[in-house]
């Protein structure tokens, strides 16, 4: 550069660096080697969305987990009415995911391994709340690659009470009261916030107490209200309960089928 | 490996010893690497198709936050002093809120918090590796380690990954030999060490209350309620932040976690004492 007075040096240098970062960042988008070819192989997409939503509930000394069993392709064409999206893990962890089932087969295959591993070395059954900690770190090692996958883990912790952990794509993890994921995420949390959580009830009104057989029966209006207002939600609610120092029982339901 | 334990070499005394020694060693830095995509996939564009806005809402990361820390001296003996660190609670997938009670301050040892904005699952992940850095480092070393080279680590392991996609900013605060600091690490690579500092969407909201009444030396109670006000007025005017406000104040022997506060309940709280509303309103 032949101007090194002042300002004009400074804008040249600043405009100069701008034009860098831009041819930069045009290269590195679009380099001349990419054949058309190689173009196509970036619109790469191993994702598919099978639809379906999944929600769970813990209370004192139970945790009910349920989801439907409707499995679609594009959200409009039903590939089968019974697909399963919940495991049960062990006596105490359940896990629901929803989203990519391909993805939510290998993802309980690998829990599962871990959990055989881990009752081998140590002798005994793997807690949740230590599950949950595995997940939550077995979704973040594909940060790169993510699981396509909403996944909830739900049991009944060491002290008998029931636990649900809550989970994004790549293992931001929360434990909650209640949970839901999937496509009608949007409409089953607002109703269980109201029921449950009490968000939208003025002080001083009675807020009725969470016992098992309430919350079943919410966890079952929640299901038959996003049926009727969700497209790819339906068929059946596989209904799996939990509670303390009881084995797991586990239900379908009938739900809509259109 | 997994579960050899000491009863394995109760046998041989040397081996014992020898065995002991081994597992105080540095250990490997990093012998394990993500599982990446398939060769001449670009992560970032990748990420942006599949889980960016036009994903499905329970497919996107959750982020979005109004996080603050900042250093104060105690105005009379009866004050503590040391560094109060405040954020919010609200998780969003775009527009969807998917939590309301996140903790967004996080534990790194027993005198050091580390806060979260960004992408949630990032900063809990590797707050935890930070941590376990820590807790390594003190067992190694047999002397507590500074708030300095905790989030040098820290920014150095999210300088490993820049350009990867990682959505980090944080504060790294905690009392130490030097008395209390503050970091601000980001996955840029920048670190550096502040007095006052504010991350997040809110962040330039909370500046404006900081900025506003921030004193050197304050009472605890000022303190405290100087961090509520700035989270209050940052949630007020940023829809990316809301629900609690979890409040930590560090002194300079203790941590001290206080209950959450419901921001809707501050903002009616905080307009009692001006006795009007929060919002500017021009009186004719």
């Amino acid at each position: 550069m032949a101007c090194f007075n002042g300002i004009t040096a400074s804008a040249d240098a600043t405009n100069q660096m701008h034009s860098f970062k831009q041819a930069m960042r045009e290269v590195s988008a679009k380099p001349d080697w990419l054949s058309a070819r190689h173009i196509e192989r970036q619109r790469w997409n191993p994702y598919s969305m099978e639809g379906g939503s999944t929600c769970a509930i813990s209370g004192d000394n139970f945790a009910i987990v349920a989801s439907d069993t409707r499995m679609t392709a594009n959200d409009i064409n039903i590939l089968t009415r019974d697909a399963e999206k919940i495991q049960v893990l062990n006596d105490s962890i359940i896990l629901t995911t929803s989203g990519f089932y391909g993805d939510v087969l290998q993802l309980t295959k690998v829990l599962q391994s871990r959990l055989h591993k881990y009752r081998f070395d140590y002798r005994a059954d793997m807690s949740v709340d230590l599950c949950a900690e595995l997940l939550s770190r077995n979704l973040y090692y594909r940060r790169f690659f993510p699981y396509y996958t909403g996944a909830i883990l739900a049991g009944i912790d060491e002290h008998g009470k029931g636990a649900v952990f809550s989970y994004d794509p790549i293992g931001c993890i929360e434990r909650l009261g209640y949970s839901a994921s999937g496509a009608a995420e949007p409409m089953i949390i607002p109703f269980l916030d109201c029921q449950i959580g009490h968000v939208t009830l003025d002080e001083g009104y009675e807020k009725p107490a969470l016992t098992m057989e309430r919350a079943i029966s919410l966890m079952k209006d929640s299901f038959r209200g996003a049926a009727e207002r969700e497209i790819s939600t339906g068929d059946k609610i596989h209904l799996v309960i939990a509670e303390a120092g009881k084995p797991i029982v586990q239900k379908f339901l009938p739900l809509r089928e259109d | 490996m997994w579960g050899e334990t000491f009863d394995d070499f109760e046998n041989d005394e040397v081996e014992m010893v020898n065995a002991k020694k081994n597992l105080m060693i540095e250990p490997a830095h990093n012998d394990f690497t993500f599982q990446g995509l398939p060769l001449g996939i670009q992560p970032v564009d990748f990420m942006k198709t599949h889980f960016g806005a036009t994903a499905g809402k329970s497919m996107q990361f959750r982020k979005g936050t109004t996080t603050l820390a900042f250093v104060y001296e105690p105005a009379t003996p009866n004050d503590k002093g040391g560094i109060i660190v405040a954020v919010d609670s609200r998780a969003s997938s775009g527009e969807y809120i998917s939590s309301k009670s996140v903790m967004k301050i996080l534990d790194i040892g027993d005198r050091m918090v580390a806060t979260m904005a960004g992408g949630a699952a990032d900063c809990q992940f590797w707050t935890r590796t930070v941590a376990k850095y820590c807790t390594l480092y003190e067992l190694r070393e047999k002397t507590n380690i500074t708030v300095s080279a905790a989030s040098k680590y820290f920014a150095n392991v999210l300088y490993g990954y820049k350009g990867q996609g990682l959505s980090v900013g944080s504060m790294v605060a905690g009392y130490d030999k030097k008395g209390p600091q503050i970091f601000k690490v980001d996955s840029e690579g920048d670190r550096c060490s502040l007095k006052v500092c504010s991350v997040g969407s809110g962040s330039l909201n909370a500046y404006g209350i900081l900025d506003n009444h921030f004193k050197p030396k304050m009472t605890d109670e000022e303190a405290r309620k100087l961090g509520l006000r700035a989270i209050m007025h940052a949630t007020y005017r940023d829809s990316g932040s809301g629900g609690v406000c979890n409040l930590c104040h560090i002194t300079p022997t203790e941590k001290i976690r206080l209950p959450p506060m419901d921001v809707s309940k501050l903002w009616y709280e905080f307009a009692g004492e001006i006795s009007r509303d929060i919002a500017y309103e021009p009186v004719e």
